[in-house]
């Protein structure tokens, strides 16, 4: 598993290489924001007309920036398309008209009037051909002495309407609020990427870069300008997701419904708030311009929709807060104050579009989504210090615990981030706790250290050696040894049914072991006994045959014949018993010899090709009873002619096949033998298999391990 | 004839040393191991030892590594081998010094005396007594191989008496044949299995063994 941290030296954790990445291109967007900001900002205080006129003319004697700009002011009188005479005049008849604060054209006209006489109106219009303005000039002033400083005045004129279209800019205080907001998200990267939170953190840079985007509403430029309107649209699903992140599972559970509609809704919203027709971009605004009353009720509808949505998810978390208050957890109260903040905005924005007026907001519409925006960072960032516990951290080890191994204490380490952390587990042999190494370990504990006890199953399975500053953190520790003792619990169960299977197989083995002992015996037993009396036996009848021959009737030589051939037949069958009970010549021999031997009592042609090593005892023993067992079936049941026997020691195993030319279809079960075969050979460690088709003969392969 | 008489099991011992004595058989020393058994054949040269296979300490072949002691140090004694359980692969070891005078039988087969005494005699004159059981088991153990398929029936049955140690008279009485008929059956054997004919009787048995041995590493 390739984890999002790496341990420091000294036990803390610091972001990967990716997150650092991701946190350096934040901080130079962030950076080269506040550099934007404040340079475009500047430049938005200045005149640009006048400036630029001035460096058009080349020319600063006389012309004061002052009399310049009372020299001469413009107004645009349509931005769809090119007028007529008679339109233009209708247009500059209505700007005239329309206004009379100093600011506005009449204004402009007015002082100009003052100051340089009677103004002279001239029509404008931009390369497009969609744009006409009206410039007005005072007709006394030095100005009009020089067509060259006309056709000058008209060039600049003309770059201002094609390039240069100034829109309503941001304030400075929400320029300031925009780049707080944009390092706030630095600011919870960081911390969620300290924090081994990869995902959050990754979310967070994406949100920090759009934030910072923000300031390029500042730009001239229509471009820059537009991007940096579209960035919020970017921003809130990405702000809904972490402040969804942030919250305990239990009530994102019950968010993740209103979640859907709320993140499309907020877009929405963005996009209202950015709404083009409002900084009076004509190449964005030209349906909605045209159709103010369509915009407004569709903007109210959308603004209400916001309110609901977000008030919905509002009232959830407050419902489900019997889940999360106990928890300590301050991130669902900052979900619940940016959603209702949301709500509020959405709320004063539906109204404030429905009067048709900035009634309610005035300046507020925005300022209040941009706070509502600084509260996602906020929230992530409270989570991320005092949150329950890191889930990233949990789930990792969740993840390094299940992988298994030896290796359970550094992953218990990182997700505590705690170097020294000694895992210890509670040994039955010893009746302690035990560390890695197995060594056992008192009570006694270092300065600034602390144990935390885990319980599992009903009993104690370990502890864990920590720094006390961990205690600071009890529900992450907790949570950490309830995740340890499972594994440990795992763990104990697992030795326990390899142990018990050892012993099982140990059992059968020597089961095995002890027929094959009792086996031996009573083999002894015949020989020694029963057999050496019946050739006793024997060798008295003959010597009474001796005697008798000739001194005594035919009949009793005929009798005492008789005996001996019943004495002759008892041996014979008592041989195959004995034979049957235990193979002499395998221990004499080997299995070579001995499968000879087995093959040569069968009335079937078999071959045999037996690796000549010597196997051990047991192994050996097992590997004649398959071969004679299976050799045993094919003469009786099989009716093949012809049989091969297989025993080759290979890669620590024994092989031994036997298969026939016969009818087949023989069965493990059914008494065939092969059953108690199969048992025998398990005892011995090894494995062995029937493959037996009706019409296609008889193989029966088992493989026996040996060391 | 004069023999020493190896068996652990005191009831066997004592009744074939009654039945040979019987029989005129002179049993110069009774043994109930292998302790002493050796030395004992060297020194007072039986014409034959009769000894148990399986005896102690371990009950396994210390009989048989005796007779083949007695085999390597005064070959002209002969061995008669008796054992609970005939093994092929016991009848080769004593067969491959290629001398005569071996014996190698079912302990079974002293309760036919006339037969065991034959056999008997023809080991203590240098012949070979091996038993059927031995010559069928190795007879089949060879039917896999090629060179024996070329016999006959007939040919078989003369071949496992010759196997056995008969002579060729022998084995015309057995078989109810006459002699002749017997010689030729002989010599087409020998021809078949690729074998010159001997005069002797065990080399023709140690012939037959040898072959049927050597089949083992020449499949």
């Amino acid at each position: 598993m390739s984890s999002p941290v790496r341990i420091r030296e000294d036990g803390g954790v610091e972001p990967t290489g990716r997150i650092r990445f991701g946190l350096a291109i934040a901080v130079v967007v962030g950076v080269a924001a506040v550099s934007g900001a404040f340079w475009l900002g500047r430049d938005q205080q200045s005149l640009p007309v006048t400036d630029l006129l001035r460096m058009e003319l080349g020319i600063d004697a006389g012309l004061s920036p002052v009399h310049a700009a009372m020299a001469w002011t413009f107004e645009i009188v349509s931005d769809q398309r090119a007028l007529t005479d008679a339109e233009f005049e209708e247009r500059l008849g209505e700007s005239l008209q329309q206004s009379t604060t100093s600011e506005s054209f009449r204004g402009e006209i007015d002082r100009m009037q003052e100051v340089t006489g009677p103004v002279n109106f001239i029509r404008f219009t931009n390369e497009g051909g969609d744009r006409t303005a009206a410039l007005g000039i005072g007709t006394n002033g030095d100005l009009l002495a020089n067509t060259i400083e006309v056709d000058a005045l008209g060039r600049v004129a003309q770059w201002q309407l094609t390039e240069h279209y100034p829109g309503p800019r941001l304030p400075p205080w929400q320029t300031g609020l925009v780049l707080v907001v944009g390092w706030l998200f630095v600011g919870a990267a960081w911390l969620a990427g300290r924090s081994r939170r990869a995902t959050t953190a990754s979310w967070l840079i994406v949100g920090a870069v759009a934030a910072f985007t923000q300031v390029l509403v500042l730009s001239d430029t229509a471009t820059f300008y537009l991007i940096g309107r579209l960035a919020p649209m970017l921003l809130v699903p990405i702000a809904v997701w972490i402040l969804l992140d942030t919250i305990p599972a239990e009530v994102k559970r019950s968010l993740l419904p209103a979640a859907a509609i709320a993140v499309p809704i907020t877009t929405a919203v963005a996009l209202l708030l950015v709404d083009p027709s409002r900084i009076g971009h004509p190449r964005f605004s030209s349906l909605i311009a045209d159709n103010p009353e369509i915009f407004r009720t569709a903007s109210a509808g959308v603004a209400l929709l916001t309110a609901v949505t977000m008030g919905t998810v509002a009232a959830r978390v407050l419902r489900r807060r019997s889940v999360w208050r106990p928890l300590g957890d301050p991130a669902p109260w900052v979900v619940l104050g940016t959603a209702t903040l949301w709500a509020a905005v959405g709320a004063i924005g539906a109204i404030d579009l429905a009067v048709g007026d900035a009634a309610l907001s005035g300046g507020a519409l925005p300022a209040g989504w941009l706070v509502a925006t600084a509260l996602v960072p906020i929230g992530s960032g409270l989570n991320t210090v005092y949150g329950r516990w890191d889930r990233a951290d949990l789930a990792d080890l969740v993840v390094d615990l299940k992988e298994g191994g030896g290796d359970l204490q550094p992953a218990v380490a990182r997700a505590l981030g705690d170097e020294s952390l000694r895992l210890l587990r509670w040994s039955d042999d010893v009746d302690g706790l035990v560390d890695e190494a197995g060594r056992l370990m008192g009570g006694e504990m270092g300065e600034g250290r602390s144990r935390t006890h885990i319980r599992s199953g009903g009993r104690g399975v370990g502890a864990l050696d920590h720094q006390a500053s961990l205690l600071r953190r009890p529900e992450r520790l907790q949570a950490v040894a309830a995740a340890v003792g499972m594994a440990l619990q795992v763990e104990h169960l697992n030795a326990r049914v390899t142990a018990q299977l050892e012993e099982v197989r140990a059992s059968r083995a020597r089961i095995v072991s002890a027929g094959d002992v009792a086996r031996r015996r009573v083999e002894r037993d015949l020989h020694d006994g029963a057999q050496q009396r019946l050739v006793a036996l024997g060798l008295l009848l003959q010597r009474g045959r001796r005697l008798a021959d000739g001194r005594v009737c035919d009949e009793v030589s005929v009798l005492l014949d008789q005996a001996s051939t019943e004495v002759r037949e008892a041996l014979r069958e008592l041989r195959d018993v004995s034979r049957g009970m235990h193979p002499a010549l395998l221990a004499e021999r080997g299995l070579e010899a001995a499968v000879e031997g087995l093959a040569e009592r069968l009335p079937i042609a078999i071959d045999a090709e037996v690796t000549p090593d010597r196997l051990p005892t047991e192994v050996e023993l097992a590997s004649y009873y398959v071969v004679a067992e299976a050799l045993t079936n094919v003469a009786k049941h099989s009716g093949a002619a012809a049989a091969w026997v297989t025993v080759e020691p290979r890669d620590g195993h024994v092989r031994i096949t036997v298969n026939d030319n016969g009818q087949g279809g023989a069965t493990m079960s059914g008494g065939s033998g092969l059953e108690g075969l199969a048992d025998r050979v398990a005892a011995a460690g090894g494995r062995l298999e029937v493959n037996s088709p009706v019409g296609g003969g008889t193989t029966v392969e088992a493989v026996i391990p040996c060391e | 004839m004069r023999v020493i008489l190896a068996d652990d099991s005191a009831l066997i011992r004592d009744g074939l040393a009654r039945l040979l004595r019987d029989e005129g058989i002179e049993v110069l020393e009774s043994f109930s191991d292998t302790v002493g058994l050796v030395e004992a054949v060297c020194e007072q040269a039986p014409d034959v030892l009769i000894v148990d296979i399986r005896m102690p300490p371990t009950f396994t072949t210390e009989g048989l590594e005796a007779a083949l002691e007695v085999r390597r140090r005064v070959p002209e004694t002969g061995v008669l081998v008796l054992s609970q359980h005939i093994e092929t692969t016991y009848a080769i070891d004593l067969l491959a010094d290629n001398a005569g005078g071996v014996g190698y039988l079912l302990k079974d087969r002293v309760t036919v005396i006339d037969e065991f005494l034959d056999a008997l005699r023809r080991v203590a004159g240098g012949g070979s007594a091996i038993d059927p059981e031995v010559v069928s088991r190795l007879l089949r153990r060879s039917r896999r191989s090629r060179p024996l398929d070329r016999l006959t029936e007939r040919e078989r049955e003369v071949l496992a008496l010759m196997a056995e140690g008969h002579s060729n008279a022998a084995i015309a009485d057995r078989l109810v044949v006459n002699q002749r008929t017997v010689e030729t059956h002989v010599s087409n054997i020998l021809t078949k299995l690729d074998l010159l004919p001997e005069p002797s009787i065990d080399r023709r048995v140690r012939a037959v063994m040898l072959w049927l041995e050597g089949d083992d590493d020449t499949p």
